[in-house]
């Protein structure tokens, strides 16, 4: 089906949902959703075993939004969520040194195994987690998360996600910024190579990409922006490029937003 | 179905459970009876270091189970290279997850690992077409092919692969960022070669004057080399005729407005920017803030 078909048909039945969506936000339904989210998730969600610390972070944070945070949340199981979060991190040791540091995703495979290495979009949902949840962050271990983004950064400026290889791309940039600025701590990063490599993946078309000579997308663009905007590197955008991306920005929004030109909100 | 626990071959093995909290349960996965057998195993050949075909083997069903889980592919990645297997094998595997759960993005690390291994690419723009031939836009199915060429500069039937998709669907934009890349990577871009391609744009401008893949690759191709729209009359002549032909296309008007401005004709833009509030009123705000720019300047 070519893109214009796809579009007209969509648009059709976009329609006859709206005749019969609810008007205001459920919120009563969202809240008791979220709280359940946090404990238990039914078996098809082990195929996000690999997201879980992110799936607990979705929750909080929508509890977090609705204002529902201390009034589903008791004292005691703050504490046990907090726990959890903080039995998912790597400290340095003498062996892996500071490549494996940060938190992980899921305890499927246990300490013990001594396998587990760091995620760098783990630790920034653990970090988002503990801070929603009202944590000092005192059980960070910071030294050894900050001296692990010096690991993770390429020399082309982005950052993988894990210290053995992985797919390197504007996400795990956002991720290193946000660590870092909750940290207050920017010697983990090569600030100046990062925003380089955000600035050269803007796209002709004036959004952002994942990659150099990649398409601009909502997501990568959102990521790209934000943390130059955490770097403090944002202001170095020039006019021009800023303006197309206003432009690009603006032209996403079709009733809801596209994240790329001609595909469905 | 079989579990790893009741196969005679794998009763060295002492399995590793999953831990699961009754009183505290956080995030709690309901995980089925086989993914628990499975996962148990994995954990048990991970701690011992055991880099063997049967492990191979469970990392499949581990990777059936959890295709997401990155340390599971680092470790069949890590047995591959310890049992130097023939790598066709692989091929084929990923070959098999993609064709299955082409967005997912270990699988597509996985395939670029085993080429960088292999030295082989020659099978990658088959497998990227295959994959785009179903989803036209997949991101993961792009990024792997512009990979592939940049790496192993495959260049030579790459415009005419792009022709072939803008003709089934001149609205995909994926396709036409894959034209302005191919082009900066191999022929370069230059004053003429950015003359061709406007009229290249301008030929789908005028079949669907409303796609703004078409527009952005037009204003995209000069803006991004730092030319001026005036430096390319065809672009001037298109817009034009178009609107003199009243065209109602918002991104046609909005290139108007710019060539206007850069004519320094800045009552012509501002007309325009009055016109665009009217006739893409979703943007209405953002059209009245170009046209007051205008008089802030004069």
């Amino acid at each position: 089906m070519s893109t214009t078909e796809v579009q007209d048909s969509e648009v059709v039945e976009e329609q006859g949902k709206h005749e019969s969506a609810p008007k205001k936000l459920l919120r009563e339904k969202h809240k008791k959703y979220f709280k359940q989210m946090l404990t238990l998730l039914p078996e098809p969600f082990q195929a996000h075993d690999s997201s879980r610390l992110t799936l607990l972070y979705f929750s909080l944070s929508a509890l977090d939004l609705l204002g529902a945070v201390d009034e589903l949340i008791s004292e005691k199981r703050k504490h046990e969520l907090i726990a959890w979060i903080y039995s998912l991190q790597v400290k340095h040791d003498e062996e892996h040194g500071y490549s494996r540091c940060g938190f992980y995703a899921t305890d499927s495979i246990p300490e013990k195994v001594d396998n587990n290495h760091g995620h760098i979009a783990m630790t920034y949902v653990a970090l988002c987690s503990l801070i929603i949840l009202g944590d000092d962050l005192s059980g960070v271990d910071r030294e050894s998360i900050i001296q692990s983004l010096k690991v993770l950064q390429l020399s082309s400026g982005s950052f993988q996600c894990i210290s053995y290889g992985t797919e390197s791309d504007a996400r795990f940039v956002y991720c290193a910024a946000c660590i870092s600025y909750f940290l207050k701590d920017w010697r983990g990063v090569d600030v100046k190579g990062a925003a380089d490599f955000l600035f050269s993946i803007q796209s002709y078309e004036g959004g952002f990409a994942q990659n150099i000579g990649r398409e601009s997308h909502g997501g990568s663009t959102f990521c790209s922006i934000a943390a130059l905007h955490l770097m403090g590197k944002l202001e170095e955008l020039p006019e021009d490029n800023k303006e197309n991306l206003i432009t690009w920005c603006l032209n996403r929004q079709q009733s809801g937003f596209n994240g790329r030109p001609n595909k469905p909100v | 179905m079989t579990f790893y626990a009741d196969l005679p071959e794998w009763k060295d093995i002492d399995p590793i459970p999953l831990p699961y909290s009754e009183t505290a349960p956080v995030v709690q996965i309901m995980y089925s009876e086989r993914f628990k057998d499975v996962f148990s195993y994995m954990a048990a050949i991970m701690q011992r270091k055991e880099y063997s075909k049967r492990a191979l083997a469970l990392t499949t069903d581990a990777i059936d189970c959890n295709a997401a889980n990155y340390t599971v592919w680092h470790y069949r990645r890590e047995i591959l290279r310890h049992l130097n297997l023939d790598l066709q094998e692989e091929m084929r595997f990923t070959e098999s997850v993609i064709d299955d759960q082409p967005k997912n993005y270990q699988v597509w690390h996985h395939r670029r690992c085993i080429i960088e291994m292999s030295g082989d690419p020659s099978q990658e723009l088959k497998l990227t077409s295959w994959t785009l031939s179903s989803d036209a836009k997949n991101y993961h199915a792009w990024d792997h092919r512009q990979w592939v060429l940049s790496q192993y500069k495959l260049w030579d039937n790459e415009l005419e692969y792009i022709d072939k998709l803008l003709d089934a669907d001149l609205r995909n934009n994926s396709a036409w960022n894959h034209r302005y890349f191919v082009i900066e990577n191999s022929l370069g871009w230059n004053k003429d070669r950015i003359a061709q391609e406007l009229e290249y744009a301008g030929s789908y401008i005028k079949k669907a004057p409303n796609n703004e893949s078409s527009w952005n690759y037009a204003r995209g191709i000069i803006k991004k080399n730092k030319m001026k729209y005036l430096d390319f009359p065809y672009l001037k002549d298109l817009c034009t005729s178009l609107n003199e032909a009243h065209v109602p296309s918002p991104f046609l008007l909005h290139t108007l407005a710019d060539i206007h401005i850069e004519e320094g004709n800045t009552t012509a833009a501002r007309n325009m920017f009055g016109t665009l509030q009217e006739l893409d009123s979703i943007r209405k705000k953002y059209w009245a803030y170009r046209q007051n720019q205008l008089t802030a300047a004069a």
